[in-house]
């Protein structure tokens, strides 16, 4: 599997994730929590959910970074 | 050594049992934190490797100062990015935190002050490398600067905090380092898995991006 067939793939994911946060969007029935209510749920235990999430979004858009370098020193560009 | 894969197994044991005992081992019942407590082995540790890659860092600084040899100034550089890029991250979840137990994303906390401070010297650090064209300039100047921003860190995140009222927990100590102030337990996994699985992860992209850059400086020169 080649660089960029890897990055659709990502890409996709990604998109997909995107639609997905639509169905979150729509609104509640009857107790309309607003999203602090769910993280203040289950003794605040979604926080560290978040907090894990960002975390970990934060290293894969590192670690692309780099790919991307390792990328350009393939094809032979020079120079940053 | 570093092109061994031991410890790179070794990473991976640790944070991925890091992950698993951190969301599953009984945490104490503190009022307001309940179970973001649990935050304990994913947000202070970035600090930790934060502080690991600024200190290195700085050695490799004082190298180059030595040796003139542009590899020194290289290594320091990653060292410098990927510190920042810890700093970053332990920026953001600490906000994403204190928004649900501080009630905001920012607060006027010395700690937040302080680092937000020591994240800014190191960026003007990097903004300083790209302003130079001359590479040797570049590297003796930064070099320099180097050692005066991980100097300008001790006041920043260590000493001024810790003289004034502080919402972080620990008060005027400190939690990470002082076995009292937080549950033995929790103490034990941090020091054993959590705080060394996230070093070595530090090390681990360091070193991959050390080694990309070396050979952009071999095609250079």
């Amino acid at each position: 599997m080649t660089y960029s067939s890897l990055s659709k793939y990502v890409l996709f994911f990604l998109t997909a994730f995107l639609f997905c946060i639509s169905l979150y969007s729509q609104p509640l029935p009857s107790s309309a929590k607003r999203t602090s209510d769910f993280f203040h749920s289950n003794g605040k235990f979604f926080v560290v959910v978040g907090v894990l999430s960002i975390l970990f979004l934060g290293i894969y858009i590192f670690l692309f970074s780099i790919n991307r370098w390792v990328l350009k020193l393939e094809k032979g560009k020079l120079g940053r | 050594m570093l092109r061994q894969n031991w410890w790179k197994g070794l990473c991976i044991v640790l944070l991925t049992s890091t992950v698993i005992t951190g969301l599953l081992i009984p945490v104490p019942a503190r009022p307001n934190l309940n179970e973001s407590i649990r935050n304990y082995f994913f947000h202070p540790p970035l600090w930790i490797v934060m502080m690991v890659q600024f200190t290195v860092s700085v050695v490799y600084s004082i190298k180059y100062l030595r040796s003139s040899s542009l590899r020194h100034d290289l290594v320091a550089r990653e060292f410098a990015i990927t510190g920042l890029f810890f700093g970053l991250l332990g920026i953001c979840t600490g906000m994403f935190w204190a928004n649900f137990t501080w009630g905001a994303f920012w607060t006027g906390d010395p700690k937040l002050t302080g680092t937000a401070i020591g994240l800014l010297i190191y960026s003007a650090y990097l903004v300083l490398r790209g302003s130079l064209t001359d590479i040797d300039k570049r590297a003796r100047m930064a070099a320099v600067y180097n050692i005066f921003a991980y100097a300008m860190l001790f006041p920043t995140i260590f000493i001024i905090p810790r003289m004034v009222e502080s919402l972080h927990p620990g008060g005027t100590g400190n939690p990470v380092i002082s076995p009292k102030d937080v549950d033995p337990r929790m103490f034990l996994i941090f020091w054993t898995l959590a705080a060394p699985g996230w070093i070595l992860l530090g090390l681990w992209i360091t070193s991959l991006r050390i080694r990309i850059a070396k050979i952009y400086l071999n095609d250079i020169q």
